[in-house]
């Protein structure tokens, strides 16, 4: 089976590990503890790739939101296939950073492919563009809104870039 | 045991404490080593961490950190520095204490080896990781906290401000349309009384009485309805020439009034509520219309810069205003000579302080009839309304 590493991406306190756990563990953190350096989970994602019949192992590098941009400059996102790149829906501050990562991202790793998620949706009635900055509205990516609480598009976030991974790289 | 162990300058038996020593340190003080070939398969391995390492196996293959990194560590054969490739603070998927890990990898020159090495993570530099992350998720909460407490305190003023307004509108309402509403009662009551009795011109008189009574009732809710909103809703500030609209109110009130109504001054550019200062002026002008005992008095309506403010004032020589009536004029439907015949309902002057001061601005009355005629109604304006 292929092995891809995916890194997740976004300011301290979006979700990103509450993320992974629930789909690797299907649980959540029981209390919050900022991560520190990179906690590392494996999962296998199948019914994927041009045909959805393929499997793929994704090593999910769950990284310290505190690197901010210069996690690009670090050897943690060297090799990467792809990234999820994380905002929390209540704060805007980090939906605007999700920007700034892309393009670091976009950058650092051309032509790899990555999704935005906006999470924490069980804290609005919906999704609702109008609290997205203007350029993540308008951002050519697939952006997918989440609840790791309620677990809502957790795994379809995943499945979505492990997807476009397999269809660009095989 | 790969010759960057084993040293050919040492006996046999000094390599082997050598050996020993390493793997009881490696054992102990968790640590772990592999050795890769040039194209990162895997050697041997010995020590911690290394349970994933399969002999023959490709390590970025089998080893979760290492997965992506081929190039990074191919290219590390040509670095010249032979510095290694680092990957501190890992906590491997397969990891079921909790324990981070730092990865160095070195190339090997003179044994056209890798050397991998795996370590428990630093101690101090966990400490010092975590408390940089906890004092930064802390300073978020806080400054989470101290907006959402600021949402609050505005909100709460937002409401005090509307129940105040209530208050008003409640009171207003009880107290100011029961004389009308009573006029109404007996208007009709008369009216009544009359049919009864076979008078209809007397009727007809009291029907006519209650239909102006009810229209004059109809134009205070309208007004008070007006001024209810005055600061509800989110007003955007554009550009306005004032000159233009000072002119046109002008035109449409002299239209219907014999008192002459003179415009003077500077009426520049300012970025304002064109809607509230169309409110002010308008009101101002009427009610010096209005309020004017002769059918040959002068109004001027005059605007001057000063600073940062437009000085809008507006002046008539008619009787003037006692100064004990000075706030009262600014209630809604208080009138200040009940035994004049207006139209209207009363409530203009209370829509121009309202609009007024929803906006930050003052307004000044001068007036002394016992010194002299006239009055001056003047009103403080931004010429840039703040955002």
């Amino acid at each position: 089976m292929i092995t891809k590493k995916l890194l997740l991406l976004g300011e301290i306190g979006v979700g990103k590990t509450s993320l992974v756990r629930r789909l690797v563990h299907d649980e959540l953190p029981s209390d919050y503890r900022a991560t520190m350096g990179v906690d590392l989970y494996r999962y296998e994602i199948d019914g994927v790739g041009q045909d959805g019949r393929r499997a793929l192992e994704l090593v999910v590098w769950d990284l310290d939101g505190n690197y901010g941009l210069s996690i690009f400059r670090h050897v943690y996102s060297k090799g990467a296939s792809g990234a999820l790149i994380v905002g929390d829906v209540m704060r805007y501050a980090t939906l605007e950073h999700m920007v700034s990562l892309a393009d670091g991202f976009t950058e650092a790793l051309p032509s790899r492919q990555f999704s935005f998620v906006v999470n924490k949706l069980d804290l609005i009635d919906e999704p609702d563009p109008k609290r997205l900055p203007e350029k993540l509205r308008g951002a050519d990516r697939p952006m997918v809104w989440t609840s790791a609480l309620t677990a809502h598009n957790v795994r379809t976030a995943f499945r979505q870039v492990s997807d476009a991974i397999l269809r660009r790289e095989g | 045991m790969p010759s960057s162990v084993v040293k050919a300058d040492r006996t046999e038996a000094e390599n082997a404490r050598l050996v020993d020593a390493m793997r009881f340190l490696a054992k102990h003080d968790e640590q772990g080593f592999a050795w890769l070939d040039p194209e990162l398969h895997v050697l041997e391995s010995f020590g911690s961490f290394t349970d994933t390492l399969t002999p023959g196996a490709p390590a970025v293959e089998t080893f979760d950190a290492l997965i992506g990194l081929e190039e990074e560590l191919l290219a590390l054969k040509t670095s010249p520095d032979s510095e290694p490739l680092v990957l501190a603070n890992v906590l491997p998927a397969a990891s079921t204490h909790g324990v981070r890990i730092t990865l160095s990898v070195y190339w090997m020159a003179g044994e056209k080896q890798f050397l991998l090495v795996i370590s428990r993570a630093s101690s101090f530099a966990e400490i010092e990781f975590r408390l940089a992350a906890e004092t930064r998720a802390r300073a978020i909460a806080e400054a989470e906290i101290a907006a959402q407490a600021r949402l609050l305190q505005r909100i709460n003023q937002e409401l005090a401000a509307a129940n105040r307004d209530l208050q008003e509108f409640a009171s207003v309402i009880s107290h100011d349309l029961r004389a009308p509403l009573r006029g109404l009662r007996y208007a009709a009551t008369d009216a009544k009384a009359a049919l009864t009795s076979g008078d209809a011109v007397l009727a007809s008189a009291g029907v006519n009485q209650a239909l102006s009574l009810s229209r004059r009732m109809s134009a205070m809710l309208t007004g008070l309805l007006e001024y209810a909103r005055i600061g509800r809703k989110a007003d955007v500030a554009e550009p306005v020439q004032t000159g233009n609209l000072v002119r046109e109110i002008v035109e449409s009130v002299q239209a219907g009034c014999e008192q002459r109504i003179e415009v003077e001054g500077d009426w520049p550019v300012i970025t304002t509520v064109a809607e509230a200062l169309d409110i002010v002026l308008r009101n101002l002008i009427e009610n010096a219309v209005k309020h004017h005992d002769r059918f040959d008095g002068l109004i001027i309506v005059r605007a001057e810069r000063t600073g940062d403010r437009l000085l809008i004032s507006v002046s008539d020589d008619g009787p003037g205003i006692d100064p004990a009536w000075h706030e009262a004029i600014f209630l809604p439907f208080r009138q200040i000579d009940d035994d004049d015949v207006v139209d209207g309902a009363g409530i203009g002057l209370a829509l121009v302080k309202k609009t007024v001061e929803s906006l930050g601005c003052t307004i000044d009355v001068q007036s002394d009839p016992a010194k002299a005629r006239g009055t001056t109604f003047t009103v403080d304006w931004p010429l840039i309304l703040p955002a």
